[in-house]
């Protein structure tokens, strides 16, 4: 049984978020020839054990990272005039660096990026400053051998709820619209908001890199970009490049932001809770996951109605009870295997969690929706099918097989249970395999069997 | 674009290859085929993967595989070998090689991931949900 009530971390709550860091360049190294490639690959190379990649990612085949096998495989690095190196770690936290060159507007562009997985990685106690750190002095590094013309470091969800568009049009100069736990901005932009005026920014840190780059952070570390004292750094700063804002408002969207990182609790009908918590991990905070898990509490099923009294069921009406057994159990189920092993590999090993699984998949892909009549008309047989071998196998019920696939049965105690006419339900429109899960009827079941047999 | 022709499973060839290749769909601005402009001609290619529990890096790999296949093949000069369309026969430099992807089973954290990457990949990503 899932657990009901849960009470959660906001790491735990927003787990799918990375840190992000972005720096841009109208300088792409690698034109200049490997050489010019060097100076970066050397602070990649002295990042601490925990952030430096082992791995190169974009070659055909993975390889262990050495300077000579990244040059040896530098065709590789090229998709048309484009160039891309990319570095990871085999080792946890997953972290991915790369350095690709490009075009933006037709104009050379490249980028230095390094994106780190969990972002709980950066909230570590007792780490989070020494990580922080090595961040800034990484930008630093960087911003010595590549003239920066933009750059921001921050939760990455974050940077998607906002709306900012300048990570998408790298055209600059241009207004700022939102600060971030990092920011560098390049001469162009520091000559339009003005030198003076910029180093003045509230700021935790505030620094001139060389090439005419300024680097400026809101806070000590990224951990908190999310707390009150974050966003009242931001938005004061954000205030100062631009006067014409005001820092209420300013201060109330960012505010307003933050809620979608607080944790509400999951208190979800406990027949669908692992499904509806299935759809809310993969939504994630991006995918509004505040909103959605309070609809999801609201949300009950409609009580099971595909039963029978096991007294008014009918009688097997098929010619041969073993072979049209055998029918269910060997074609219709094993199809169904057949069909979801792949993107539902639970289904391989026909454990109960293999039911809420399926359930979700067939409600999140819009199983419901996107059938066909013939595709439809296969399904159904292969998820009653496959509902019922968890109430044979699992709880001990016998098959009344039947012409008619919906009047089939499995009789547990005095119920006789209408799997076929189950799944044909769960399968007549796009929220239906939420409305008529199969989790819902194998767990009614369950539930009516151990209180049938005490 | 203003007057865009859409046309599925298109062949072009290209230079140095000994068959055509088959591009999901060419989308060409007919806007632009008058003499002395340049066709704006736009290639897409359709990619169904399943992206179920992949990481962002693992997901940012597999749009590289897909970005190098359609840089590859739908990119660069080719010529339209379908016979009917304004630009039969016609040598073209494509404008913009598209990649489209399923986005049902794409989570909105590597939906963005995804988007922001692609550029640098040398492809404009897009995602259908059926």
């Amino acid at each position: 049984m899932v657990s009901n009530f849960t009470s959660m971390s906001p790491d735990e709550w927003n787990k799918s978020d990375s840190f992000h860091l972005d720096l841009f360049s109208h300088v792409r190294p690698l034109d200049q020839g490997f050489e010019a490639l060097e100076p970066l690959l050397e602070v990649i190379e002295s990042l601490s054990d925990d952030l430096r990649p082992d791995r190169i990612h974009h070659t055909r085949r993975e390889l262990k990272y050495s300077r000579q096998a990244l040059r040896k495989r530098l065709r590789e690095s090229y998709i048309g005039t484009n160039t891309v190196i990319r570095l990871v770690r085999s080792q946890p936290p997953e972290a991915m660096i790369s350095l690709n060159g490009w075009e933006y507007d037709s104009q050379p562009i490249s980028t230095v990026k390094i994106s780190i997985e969990p972002f709980a990685f950066l909230r570590e106690p007792g780490q989070a400053e020494r990580r922080a750190g090595q961040l800034v002095s990484f930008v630093r590094a960087i911003a010595s051998c590549l003239p920066l013309t933009f750059g921001l470091g921050h939760s990455f969800t974050d940077v998607c709820l906002g709306t900012d568009p300048t990570v998408k049009d790298l055209s600059t100069p241009r207004p700022i619209y939102e600060t971030f736990w990092l920011n560098v901005y390049g001469p162009a932009m520091v000559q339009a908001l003005g030198r003076q005026r910029l180093l003045s920014t509230p700021a935790a840190l505030m620094e001139e890199l060389p090439h005419g780059a300024v680097l400026w952070l809101t806070r000590p570390t990224p951990a908190d970009f999310d707390s009150e004292e974050a966003r009242l750094a931001q938005a004061r700063a954000l205030v100062h490049l631009r006067p014409e804002l005001s820092l209420d408002s300013t201060l109330s969207t960012l505010r307003q932001r933050s809620l979608e990182f607080s944790p509400v609790p999951m208190e979800f009908d406990p027949d669908v809770a692992d499904i509806l918590r299935m759809e809310a991990d993969f939504q994630g905070v991006l995918g509004g996951k505040r909103s959605l898990v309070e609809r999801f509490n609201r949300y009950h099923p409609p009580p099971v109605s595909e039963w029978l009294p096991a007294s008014r069921a009918p009688a097997p009406d098929v010619d041969d009870v073993k072979a049209t057994i055998d029918t269910y159990e060997g074609l219709y189920a094993e199809q169904l295997v057949a069909l979801f092993h792949t993107e539902v590999p639970q289904v391989m090993k026909g454990t109960l969690e293999a039911l809420p699984h399926l359930d979700w998949h067939l409600w999140h892909m819009g199983w419901g929706r996107r059938l066909s009549h013939e595709q439809r008309e296969t399904l159904v047989p292969s998820l009653g099918a496959f509902l019922s071998r968890y109430l044979v196998e699992v709880l001990g019920g016998r098959w009344v097989p039947r012409k008619k696939l919906e009047e089939a049965a499995v009789v547990i105690g005095d119920r006789a249970w209408l799997p076929f006419l189950r799944a044909r339900h769960a399968l007549q429109n796009q929220e239906a395999p939420l409305d008529y899960s199969c989790s819902q009827l194998f767990r009614t079941a369950q539930r009516l069997a151990r209180a049938h047999s005490h | 674009m203003k007057q865009p022709l859409v046309t599925d499973n298109t062949g072009l060839q290209r230079e140095g290859r000994a068959h055509p290749v088959y591009v999901d769909q060419l989308a060409v601005d007919q806007a632009t085929l008058s003499p002395g402009l340049r066709p704006s001609v736009h290639s897409f290619s359709n990619k169904q993967r399943n992206f179920a529990s992949k990481t962002e890096k693992e997901a940012v790999q597999q749009l590289e595989l897909d970005a190098r296949e359609a840089r590859a093949k739908y990119s660069g000069e080719v010529e339209v070998r379908r016979p009917g369309h304004p630009l039969f026969g016609e040598k073209v430099r494509v404008s913009q090689t598209h990649l489209i992807y399923d986005g049902t089973g794409l989570s909105p954290k590597l939906k963005e991931a995804l988007l922001r990457a692609a550029p640098e990949y040398g492809v404009e990503l897009h995602f259908y949900v059926p």
